[in-house]
Formats: C-alpha cells, sequence, structure tokens
C-alpha cells in the first residue's frame, strides 16, 4: 500500500523535476534562437551606415526624456553626456523630480537656463509643473529642464512625454553612459518596414563598475574588480545577449529596460503612457502598449538591440542589490497581475499564450519555487524522506547546466561584442559563475521573496539608491 | 546528462579561450598587412599616369610578393574592402588612383562575384563595391536587385543605381512592387541631396503609384526639390485612402504652395482627424499669408486644446497684428491663451 507521505514526495520530487526540465528546455531554446538572431543583426549592422541617420536632415526628430531625483554630484556631468549625442535633429528632456538637493540651482547655473511660457497639452496627467526652463545659450538649444513637484520616475517621465515635441521618445536614466551611436542604433528599428511599424526598441545595458569614463563617455571597458557588479555583468550578458534576443526575434519580448528604450510617442500616449502605481514602470509599459496594439489588430513589432549601448553602474553592495531586486520582482508581480487577463488567452497571440506564461512560471514562480523546494526539502531531510541519490543527481544536474548556460553566454559575448578582451577576463568570468549558485544565486532569491513579502504589505517605496558617481579619468572606486 | 554538459562547457571554454587567442594574433597580424598594404595605397594615391590624357594606361608596379599574397582569398576580400573604405574618404585624382588600382587588380570581378552569392549580406558588399568603384558596366545587373526582397539588398542596388545615374537613376521607382522603408528614403534623399540637381521625369506618375511607399516618397521629392509644377497632383494626395500620405501630402504642400494652395487644405479641414488638422495648420502657417488669418482665428475661438498651440503659431506667422487680432476674439489673459501667446511670442524672436 502507498502512504501518503510517499506520494507527496513523488509528487513534490517529479514536479520539481518536470518544471526543472521544462526551464532547461526554454533556456535551450532561447540560447539556440539566439544565435541567429544575433548574426543577422550583426549582419545588418554592417549593412546600415548610422553615420548618414546622425547627420540626416531627412532623419526624424528624437526627443530624450530623463528624469532627475537628487543627482545633484552627478547632474552637470550626465546632461553634458547627453548634449554630446550626435544626431541632428535631437530634443533632450531632463524632469527634475523634485530633487530635495541643489539640482536644479546647479543646473539654472551651469546651463543658464531661464524660465520660458511653455504650454503643456496634458495628454498623460501628471503632478504640478513648477515650471519649463531652456538655456540662453545657443550651444545648449537642445535642452529643456522641466521642474516639478516630486511624483516618481513614471510620472517624471510622462511628464518628459507630454512636452516632448518629437514623434519618437527615448526615456533613459540620467546617469546611463551612452555610446556614440546608442541613439542612431535605438532608432533605426523604426525606419524599417512600416507595414509592421516597431512601437518601441531597447538596447543592452552593460555594468560600468571599473570602466574608465572621461567626459561623461566610456573610453575603456573593464571587468569589474567587485564580486557583486561582476556577478551582475555575467547575468547582463545572459539575460541581454541570450534571453532579450531569442523574444525579439519571436516578436515575444514583454520588457524594454527602462534605463534605455525608444518608444513611439503616439502609442505610448495612447496606451495611457507610465503607470504611476507600479514600480516596474518599464515593464509594465512595453506589456500595455503591446496589449493596446493586440486589442486593436494592429501589427506592430518591440525590437531589441543586442550591441552594448549604455551602461550603468550596478549596486555593490548587497543591500541596494537587494533592494533593486526586491523591486524587480514587486514590478513583475505588479505587471503580471494588471494583465492576468491575457494568461493563457489565445486572443492575445503569441503575448497571451507563450510570453506572458514564461514570465509567469519561469520568472515570478521561480523564486516561489525555489524556496518551497527549499522549504520541503529541509522537511523531507528531517523525516528522513530525502531519496539522497536522487536528490544529489538533480541537483548535479541543474547547477551543470546553469554552469554551461553561463558559459554559453561568456561564448556568444566573445563571438559577438568581445567586450573583455583579456584572458584573465573571461577567467574570472567563468569562476564567477562557478560561484553564482551557491553566493548570488540565494541571495537574489531570497530578495526577491522580500519582493512578494513587501507587496502584500503594500510597500511601494523605491528605496534609495546610493550614487557613488561617475569621476573624470578615473576608475570607479571600490568601495571601502 | 550532467556529465554531456560538463563535457560541452568544457568544449566551450576551449573554443572561447582559442577565440581570443585566435583575435590576439589576427589583430597583430592586421596591424602588420595594415602597414604593409598601407604603403601601397599610398603608393596608389600619389601614383601619376604614364599618360595623363589615358586613364586605361594606369599601370602602378605591384612588387611580386604583394601579388602573391592577394592570391589568397581572404587577404584579397580584406584588401577590396581596405581600398573601398579609403576610396569613400577621399576625393579627385586620389581617390581616382584607388578606382584605377581596384582596375588593375581585377577586384571588380570579386565584387561581381558576390552578387551572385545567396547571402544577402555578401550581395549588399558587392553591390556596395561596385558603386564606391564606379563601375557602371555592371549597372544592369544591379538594376534587377532594386526590387529584391531583402531591403538591405534593395536599399543598396537603388543607391547604386542612382550614384551612376543620377536623378535619371529613379527610373526603378516605375516598377518598384517592394516598399521603400523610411531608412531607404532618407538615405536615397541624402545621396539625392549631394548631386548637382538634374530636372528628372516620372514624379506625376510615382504620385499615383500603387506602392503606397513610392508615394510618399514621391511627395517628399516633390517638397525637398520644389517641384510647383505637381502642385495639383499633391493637392490630389490630400484625398488618399492612406492617412500617413496625406500628411506627408500636407508637408510638401508647405514647400510648393500656389496662391489658393491653402484653400484645398481647408476645404477638406473639418471632415478630418486631429492629426490632418494639427499638420493642416502648420501648413497654413508656413505659408505666411493674410488670406487664412480669418480661418485660422475662427479655430482658434473653438478652444479645442490640441490645435491652439498650433493655431497660434500659425496667426503669428500669418500676420504681423497677431496678437490684436486674438484679443478682439476673447481675453487673452485667461489661461491656456496667455501661456499659449506668450510661448508663441518667445519662440519668434
Amino acid at each position: 500500500m502507498i502512504s501518503w507521505q510517499s506520494v507527496l514526495v513523488d509528487i513534490f520530487t517529479y514536479g520539481l523535476l518536470l518544471y526543472s526540465i521544462i526551464l532547461i528546455l526554454f533556456y535551450l531554446f532561447i540560447g539556440i534562437f539566439s544565435i541567429n538572431e544575433t548574426r543577422q543583426h550583426l549582419h545588418r549592422n554592417n549593412a546600415s551606415d548610422y553615420k548618414a541617420l546622425a547627420i540626416s536632415s531627412n532623419a526624424p526628430g528624437v526627443s530624450i526624456v530623463a528624469p532627475a531625483y537628487n543627482e545633484s554630484f552627478t547632474i552637470i556631468e550626465n546632461v553634458r553626456s547627453l548634449l554630446s549625442i550626435y544626431y541632428e535633429k535631437l530634443e533632450i528632456i531632463i524632469i527634475n523630480d523634485g530633487s530635495k538637493d541643489d539640482s536644479m540651482e546647479k543646473l539654472i547655473s551651469a546651463y543658464k537656463l531661464r524660465k520660458i511660457p511653455f504650454f503643456v497639452n496634458e495628454q498623460i496627467s501628471t503632478k504640478t509643473i513648477r515650471g519649463i526652463y531652456k538655456s540662453t545659450v545657443p550651444a545648449f538649444h537642445k535642452l529643456i529642464i522641466i521642474d516639478k513637484e516630486n511624483g516618481g520616475k513614471a510620472d517624471a517621465l510622462n511628464a518628459g512625454v507630454n512636452i516632448a515635441s518629437n514623434d519618437l521618445v527615448v526615456a533613459i536614466d540620467v546617469d546611463c553612459i551612452l555610446e556614440q551611436d546608442a541613439l542612431l542604433k535605438i532608432v533605426k528599428p523604426f525606419l524599417d518596414s512600416s507595414s509592421v511599424p516597431v512601437i518601441c526598441s531597447g538596447g543592452v545595458i552593460r555594468i560600468a563598475n571599473s570602466c574608465e569614463i572621461e567626459n561623461g563617455r566610456l573610453v575603456k571597458v573593464n571587468l569589474p574588480k567587485e564580486f557583486l557588479p561582476r556577478m551582475q555583468t555575467l547575468e547582463y550578458i545572459r539575460a541581454f545577449l541570450l534571453g532579450r534576443m531569442a523574444w525579439s526575434r519571436l516578436n515575444g519580448l514583454l520588457i524594454v529596460s527602462g534605463a534605455f528604450g525608444a518608444f513611439d510617442k503616439e502609442i505610448l500616449i495612447k496606451s495611457g503612457g507610465y503607470d504611476t502605481r507600479t514600480v516596474g514602470e518599464d515593464m509594465e509599459l512595453v506589456v500595455r502598449m503591446r496589449r493596446y496594439m493586440e486589442e486593436r489588430g494592429l501589427p506592430y513589432r518591440v525590437k531589441y538591440i543586442p550591441d552594448p549601448l549604455c551602461w550603468t553602474e550596478g549596486p555593490s553592495d548587497y543591500k541596494i542589490l537587494g533592494r533593486q531586486r526586491n523591486r524587480w520582482m514587486r514590478g513583475t508581480v505588479e505587471t503580471l497581475f494588471a494583465h492576468r487577463r491575457m494568461f493563457l488567452n489565445p486572443n492575445y497571440h503569441l503575448l497571451g499564450m507563450v510570453s506572458y506564461p514564461y514570465w509567469f512560471f519561469f520568472e515570478f514562480m521561480a523564486p516561489l519555487i525555489e524556496f518551497s523546494g527549499f522549504i520541503i526539502f529541509a522537511l523531507l531531510a528531517i523525516f528522513h524522506l530525502v531519496n539522497w541519490s536522487f536528490f544529489w543527481t538533480l541537483l548535479f544536474f541543474i547547477i551543470s547546466f546553469g554552469y554551461l548556460y553561463s558559459v554559453f553566454g561568456i561564448l556568444m559575448e566573445t563571438i559577438t561584442y568581445n567586450q573583455y578582451k583579456k584572458r584573465r577576463d573571461i577567467l574570472r568570468l567563468l569562476l564567477t559563475a562557478f560561484l553564482e549558485p551557491f553566493i548570488f544565486h540565494p541571495f537574489v532569491v531570497w530578495s526577491s521573496l522580500k519582493g512578494f513579502i513587501a507587496l502584500y504589505r503594500q510597500k511601494k517605496r523605491w528605496g534609495e539608491m546610493t550614487r557613488k558617481g561617475f569621476q573624470d579619468k578615473t576608475v570607479l572606486q571600490s568601495k571601502p | 546528462m550532467s556529465i554531456l554538459f560538463w563535457i560541452i562547457m568544457g568544449i566551450l571554454v576551449i573554443i572561447t579561450m582559442s577565440l581570443l587567442t585566435y583575435r590576439k594574433r589576427r589583430t597583430a597580424r592586421r596591424e602588420k598587412l595594415v602597414n604593409a598594404f598601407g604603403l601601397l595605397i599610398e603608393r596608389a594615391i600619389f601614383w601619376e599616369n604614364e599618360d595623363a590624357a589615358d586613364s586605361n594606361r594606369y599601370s602602378l608596379p605591384i612588387p611580386g610578393l604583394f601579388k602573391e599574397m592577394l592570391h589568397k582569398k581572404s587577404l584579397r576580400k580584406w584588401f577590396i574592402n581596405e581600398l573601398v573604405l579609403a576610396r569613400d574618404n577621399l576625393t579627385g585624382e586620389s581617390s581616382e588612383n584607388l578606382k584605377r588600382l581596384y582596375m588593375q587588380l581585377k577586384f571588380q570581378e570579386d565584387s561581381f562575384a558576390k552578387l551572385q552569392s545567396g547571402k544577402w549580406f555578401i550581395k549588399v558588399q558587392g553591390i556596395r563595391e561596385l558603386n564606391l568603384m564606379d563601375q557602371n558596366q555592371f549597372e544592369k545587373n544591379i538594376f534587377e536587385y532594386t526590387n529584391d526582397r531583402n531591403e538591405y539588398v534593395r536599399m543598396e542596388a537603388q543607391l547604386a543605381i542612382i550614384s551612376f545615374n543620377g536623378f535619371a537613376g529613379l527610373n526603378f521607382l516605375n516598377g518598384l512592387t517592394e516598399e521603400i522603408t523610411l531608412w531607404n528614403q532618407i538615405r536615397l534623399l541624402d545621396q539625392l541631396d549631394e548631386m548637382p540637381y538634374q530636372d528628372f521625369k516620372g514624379v506625376d506618375r510615382w504620385l499615383n503609384s500603387e506602392n503606397d511607399s513610392v508615394v510618399l516618397f514621391a511627395l517628399k521629392l516633390a517638397g525637398v526639390f520644389h517641384l510647383f509644377d505637381l502642385e495639383d497632383t499633391v493637392i490630389a494626395c490630400l484625398d488618399h485612402p492612406n492617412k500617413v500620405v496625406n500628411i506627408q501630402a500636407l508637408r510638401t504642400l508647405a514647400d510648393i504652395y500656389e496662391e489658393d494652395t491653402g484653400i484645398e487644405i481647408i476645404k477638406r479641414y473639418h471632415r478630418r482627424d486631429t492629426d490632418y488638422r494639427i499638420e493642416g495648420i502648420k501648413t497654413l502657417g508656413e505659408m505666411r499669408s493674410e488670406q487664412y488669418v480669418p480661418f485660422l482665428i475662427q479655430e482658434w475661438q473653438k478652444d479645442e486644446i490640441p490645435l491652439k498651440l498650433g493655431l497660434c503659431r500659425a496667426i503669428f506667422q500669418s500676420s504681423p497684428n497677431a496678437e490684436q487680432l486674438l484679443q478682439t476674439v476673447g481675453d487673452i489673459n485667461v489661461e491656456p491663451d496667455h501661456t499659449i501667446i506668450a510661448q508663441v511670442k518667445t519662440e519668434m524672436i
């Protein structure tokens, strides 16, 4: 007679095995699918003269919107970096989102700003705008500053979108360092086939820790010296080079990074703009824009550019990293919940039948399943119900696949963009990959769980991210 | 299975490390090649023909070692690329000398062979090389690709045809069934911008094309090159079923308007959506004619917020007494009128 305990153990064991196999198959599929798409992208890159776009008077206008909150330490340099972007018809909109420091005063002084009369057609409602500023210096004619009441990042972006005068809006984090041709590459997809118009495009975010920055430009790429940023480098390689490339090929991409993404302004506004009620406003917006198009039966694409376009500082201590992952998980949950109608809904085609379920089961549920698995395993061990041979085999299998996936990601990075040219750097990345399942991954899972708990307790604060800032001609310093 | 993963991992690590080593060596090798072949290119640039009147007698002495090296396919491919890049960055006799060197080494055969490749990116490379090296004897072959399914091949072929024939090369539009993407249109317009203007025919035909992208492009041509005699045909495009064509027609009319063009825009104004109206108002403003001020004032009074800023701009562009006129029809100190007027006045300074 089969005992209920052994039935439960079997359900748990084989359930976990099934989940792992499906996840691994998805990763395999993603890995293989990304190869050809990346190859084709590199060929398209070579066939495209991006310089022509930069200087062409026939190119479309672009409005960059960059929210800023308490960025006094770096704001001048960041704005200077944006002003040096090489593009003919460009408008740069910085939104001072009620900073409590002297960001606004510094901007006014550095760029000789004056308040101007400006009618805002508030197509998306936002918190009160206190003033709009432009520079009296002709060299800074592209710059517009919005000074507004604090409303959060989403609200600030909406304010920027409201006053943007161009049809293409590029949202960036103000402290992101862009590659010279980043804007050209992220805008170009919008100029491709109009029978299937692109509604948004996103780029790759890379970790800038330990890199050399001069005058707001990245001059030398170095692998981060600290463990946590190095770990994130590997994570971003896997996520951006493999994951998003494959999803983009399928036209199933659910997220464009909030640090750097381009949008069709008309569709963005018609979709309702950024949602101020979620901390994952970047993912939520893309899902909503896609949903808008699906519900109207309109053809569209969400494109992804695998080239390293944007460099940002990754958290280098556990506290800040934990807050970041906490927030990401909350954003994922909020987005999935807000659009739960799409789940396995054939009316939403690939979005509802593949993309959404994947995110639900393998991004949202994964930390829950892992944690539950750990608890159940501990209980089984206490009651001597563990099949140790099966357990070690399964564990070894999953960890081995994880390593394989990371190694594959490193190889893809080497073949394609080859940012880390030294053998020593590759070896360090490999070593980082081997340590991941024991240090980084459990921490991320734990932070994600805290995100669930925080959401449950209806916490919506962002948390403060301590900014170290980028210094001219120096490598980012390690935290003492 | 796990053992298999580890084996594959090991292979991938070896491949990664080997790739890094190979690239390092290749970079070092390339540097040597660049130095060596760079001298050849430099020599070619400054080489003076034996017979200055007969460029067909161009014959740069090429050392035997280089000739031998160029038997190697990969090196040949690389050197063609270097020559093409160098020519793209030079003008005048120096540039011509590079073309002569290219032909002396019979590289046009290599470039032409690329057109036969099944891979689109190789075709593109071939067309680009033949274009940049002015190999217009292959024009007929390249013309076949101007309507290719692949947009990159198509675009490169179209650019080449224009490069060979100037504005007359636009006749590929006659039979074009594939889309001219916005990117493609930008490249074509930029290329035409760089050429001395020549009268060209066919725009009226293209404005009536069944291919909407051809109509759009033709509208842009009409605007950029101020083809005033096409005004009537452009006005007809205001009634095209494709809304994007309507909007582009409005933009083109801003560049080729006649005395009563605005009346045609106004005739259709109330039957159209906000996008048409916004663009229509902009175009009326560009015409800077007092004739349309009463219409603009009338629309201003309707207080349609999305249109007010554009209307105000157009009124200020069209009348020197704009502020007084606006004062006569309402209190300009109430919002948003007050801010809108102040903004437009600031812009006009």
